[in-house]
């Protein structure tokens, strides 16, 4: 019956744009997708400043990275991955406390899901844990899981 | 009678009479013996004074104190003009040829530059020196390439020294070694000071005669007879008194020098050490800083006739001063070149050549006075936590700040014109103003103003002057309410209140307006500074919470918990507010402000760094709450004026302040890179008749126009979401209706409205037009129900 079957399919075409209608709406409210690491770049000012750290930081002479990486703070300070850098040097420099603040600096930078933030939370983690804190660097590890 | 006997005693007196000759000779004897002891002791007196003075430490050399380095790339906003201004400052010299390291020159057009940096030891890196051209447009820099035609992304210039802390006799100098110092320099000298200097043993007998044969010839003073040996030690170790003991004292002391030490030490004592003019307080020792002082240049760039001026002021620094007297100074200059000429150093072309050069025109003084005496001051007092005055004067200490010249020129112009402005529209004459510039990010101090005359040094405003900082303090009472669970659409009353503060007084605080405004937003009371809102809820959250708050803000004081510190009964300076709300504008992270970065040794060898530090004092959350609230302050609030000034795509978050009888303006802000903080009031404290909006705001907005900022941007913490919600009705609500505002909550803490639920919708997507069909139908349907 052409009729029923016209009938019909206005009926369902209907159904499906109401259907599709608020879908559009929420396809419109996700957030934006979380940066990849290889998507936090550095401007080319401060390209070779965090290069110069990254080479001190492997001959570990971490004061000269720390050097090279306020200059890019300087030049970049919304950076998170320079904040992250220096958090590691800190590290190496045998300083805990200061590692976890440059790591809650970078994450305040990142979204949540953001893998340089997972990054972040395991230094914290192991700061933690240079500082006798087992119950703290434990709790970020779950975090991590 | 029996003859007398002739007695013993008469044969004996003989012997006594030739005894008494005895005793004479003894007695010149032992005064021999004596002098000579004591010339001797003297001797060995004056020989320790020498050796000590010559070995130990020479010389104190002054602590230099520095700007950050300009750091060049392409993008950084920046023109021709505006770079050259910095290259004067850093004492670099306008040279077409680019000759040597510290030249520059650019176009007329100011779209290139061509500049030669300097190389220079920051203590941790060396910067070698750059040859390259910039262009600029559009007020940036636009690229950047070496000499070869190789784009560079980086370059950092040698800093521009910003003032030295000096000894008592405020003596200066460079140091240069004896290979540094030029042959043409020592020929000169011989030349003109001590032809035999090689020859003699610290005096020269056959010098003074020909000198003062040379003198007699000549009618005046030409030639002086002491040795360069005997100069030294005047300048080392004597006074200028003119006396025959002073020479003898000299004589000896030179021959003492000679023989403890080479010929070439002493003549690299000579160089660093001899007098050659005058800056101020400042006195000009040595020829390395005294080629930095007349000719920006190092000693070994100098030419002929350049070095011959130097050596000709020798004589008279005053006298022969080339700026001062420059044909006095040719004229010395060429008695010099042709005194060269001859002992043989020159051949007379040479001389005549060299004679023939005109005097350099631009002679410019490097000033040994500070230009920014308010920072450099404050650097002064942070170091002498550290260092000891003397140490700070005598070791040659090298002080890298963060002060950049580029922002302090700003503040200085803004405070010139925009303070004259307002003292025109409110017949003021003696306005004063403090400006503190910051990036909050690193908690370093970028420009500091802490007078209206900005170049004298003199009281200090931004750090000393503290004053009430009246509503500057309220994000610290909206700050504490947020930390216990208010939201920015909570409802807070501002109705009158009288309040209890002990001995059976009583305080009635009042709105600016004299008016009552009901039930408003929390945003809204902040934003419109409603004081009897913020009374309401400062009591409520309690006082000591909001001194807790100030703490962790950076407050270095506690102050006592009166209820009248909810409406900024707090004295504190423009530094300290500067501290507050770096806390706030860094997303809760404190760094303490610093104006150093790091200092190091003259030779290099690092000593101390003022690196970042952050610390995390407030939740991300709350940091971004408060902060969206400041931004409302400027969007929609007492701090709206900015607009005259700013964009408002910049977003600036921002507080006035005002306090009892308008006696203090203060505006504290910021965008996405800088906070800057003003105050404006009077010395004696009478009233200024400027509210934070009409005193303190245009000359921040003055300020940021002229300034080039970023927008600020805050980073949303995942746990703190954006709903378009009606604070009236406290109720979620659909975007953009009426009585709407959006705003950001804490996940949870959006008051529940089942009913409205459905039409909330996260920021920037609004719903979109399929969006807001829907909503219509939904909305229609409810209607039709009810």
């Amino acid at each position: 019956m052409p009729n029923s079957f016209t009938g019909g399919g206005l009926l369902w075409g209907c159904l499906l744009l109401i259907l599709l209608l608020p879908g559009c709406a929420l396809l419109e409210l996700k957030p934006a997708r979380p940066p990849e690491p290889e998507a936090i770049s550095v401007s080319p000012q401060t390209a070779p400043l965090l290069a110069s750290a990254r080479q001190a930081l492997d001959r570990r002479e971490p004061a000269t990275a720390e050097g090279y990486l306020e200059r890019a703070i300087r030049l970049e300070p919304r950076n998170p991955l320079l904040w992250h850098t220096l958090a590691q040097t800190k590290y190496q420099q045998g300083d805990y406390a200061q590692t976890i603040q440059l790591s809650l600096r970078s994450n305040a930078l990142l979204p949540q899901s953001a893998p340089l933030a997972r990054e972040n939370l395991s230094l914290m983690a192991a700061a933690h844990r240079r500082l006798g804190q087992e119950d703290k660097a434990r709790q970020l590890e779950e975090q991590l899981r | 009678m029996a003859p007398r006997k002739r007695t013993p005693f008469r044969k004996t007196r003989r012997p006594r009479r030739s005894s008494g000759i005895f005793s004479w000779r003894k007695l010149l004897a032992t005064t021999a013996l004596a002098t000579f002891l004591l010339a001797a002791l003297y001797t060995l007196y004056l020989d320790s004074q020498v050796r000590a003075l010559f070995e130990g430490k020479r010389w104190e050399i002054p602590a230099r104190v520095y700007a950050r380095p300009l750091e060049l790339y392409t993008g950084l906003p920046l023109t021709a003009t505006r770079l050259t201004r910095e290259l004067d400052l850093a004492g670099y010299r306008l040279d077409r040829q680019l000759s040597s390291a510290g030249s520059y020159y650019h176009q007329a057009d100011d779209t290139t530059l061509h500049l030669v940096t300097r190389a220079f030891d920051f203590g941790d890196s060396q910067e070698p020196s750059h040859r390259l051209t910039i262009r600029f447009a559009n007020h940036r820099v636009a690229a950047m390439e070496a000499d070869d035609g190789t784009p560079l992304s980086l370059v950092r210039l040698d800093p521009a020294q910003i003032g030295s802390f000096h000894p008592l006799h405020h003596e200066d100098r460079l140091l240069v070694a004896r290979q540094e110092i030029p042959q043409a320099l020592v020929h000169a000298l011989l030349a003109i000071e001590d032809r035999r200097y090689y020859r003699h043993y610290g005096i020269d007998p056959r010098g003074i005669i020909r000198a003062l044969a040379a003198n007699i010839r000549a009618g005046s003073t030409v030639q002086g007879g002491s040795t360069l040996t005997q100069q030294l030690i005047k300048n080392m170790y004597l006074t200028h008194e003119r006396t025959l003991g002073r020479k003898v004292n000299e004589a000896i002391m030179a021959l003492l020098l000679e023989y403890h030490y080479n010929k070439e030490e002493i003549l690299t004592a000579y160089v660093n050490e001899v007098f050659l003019g005058q800056d101020g307080q400042r006195a000009i020792h040595g020829f390395g800083l005294a080629s930095q002082f007349y000719f920006r240049r190092q000693l070994n760039e100098l030419d002929l006739p350049q070095l011959a001026l130097l050596v000709g002021l020798v004589r008279g620094p005053s006298y022969y001063d080339p700026r001062r007297f420059p044909q006095r100074s040719v004229q010395r200059r060429d008695q010099v070149l042709q005194a060269m000429a001859t002992a043989g150093f020159l051949t007379p072309a040479e001389a005549a050549s060299a004679q023939a050069a005109p005097l350099e025109q631009n002679l410019h003084a490097t000033g040994g006075a500070t230009p920014f005496p308010a920072f450099v001051g404050l650097v002064r007092r942070q170091l002498r936590e550290s260092y000891r005055e003397q140490d700070l004067t005598g070791q040659g200490l090298k002080i890298f700040t963060t002060l950049d010249p580029q922002v302090q020129w700003q503040v200085e112009e803004t405070i010139n014109t925009a303070v004259a402005k307002l003292e025109r529209q409110t017949d003021q004459q003696r306005i004063q103003a403090a400006v503190v510039v910051s990036r909050y990010d690193s908690g370093e101090i970028e420009a500091l103003a802490g007078s209206r005359i900005t170049g004298e040094a003199g009281f200090n405003r931004a750090v000393d002057a503290r004053r009430p900082i009246g509503s500057l303090i309220k994000p610290a009472v909206y700050l504490s309410a947020l930390e216990q669970g208010y939201t920015l659409a909570t409802l807070l009353e501002d109705a009158k209140i009288t309040v209890d503060i002990g001995g059976g007084k009583q305080w009635q605080p009042r709105n600016f307006d004299q008016r009552e405004h009901g039930l408003v937003p929390l945003y809204e009371a902040l934003a419109n500074s409603y004081n009897l809102a913020t009374v309401r809820l400062g009591m409520d959250v309690g006082l000591d919470r909001v001194i807790d708050t100030l703490t962790r803000l950076g407050l270095q004081q506690q102050p006592p918990p009166y209820p009248s510190l909810l409406l900024g009964a707090l004295s504190i300076s423009p530094l300290e507010v500067s501290q507050l709300y770096q806390t706030l504008a860094a997303g809760g992270f404190y760094s303490p402000q610093r104006v150093i970065q790091r200092v190091i040794a003259a030779d290099n060898r690092p000593l101390e760094r003022f690196p970042i530090t952050v610390e995390q004092r407030l939740e991300p959350e709350h940091a971004f709450l408060i902060n969206t609230a400041l931004q409302k302050v400027v969007s929609d609030g007492t701090g709206r004026p900015l607009s005259r000034y700013l964009p408002g795509s910049l977003a600036v978050a921002g507080k006035t302040g005002s306090s009892d009888g308008l006696r203090d303006s203060w505006f504290a802000g910021f965008t996405g890179d800088r906070l800057v903080v003003v105050w404006l009031g009077l010395d004696d404290n009478q009233p200024l008749g400027l509210t934070g909006s009409t005193g303190a705001l245009p000359v921040w907005g003055e300020l940021m126009r002229a300034l080039d900022s970023t927008p600020l941007v805050l980073a949303k913490p995942s746990t703190v979401e954006w709903v378009w919600f009606n604070p009236q009705r406290q109720s979620r609500t659909r975007a953009r209706a009426p009585g709407a505002v959006q705003l950001p909550f804490l996940n949870g803490s959006i008051p529940a409205t089942p009913e409205e639920a459905p039409l909330a919708r996260e920021k920037g997507d609004g719903g979109g037009w399929l969006g807001r069909i829907v909503d219509r139908v939904f909305q229609k349907e409810k209607e039709e129900k009810r």
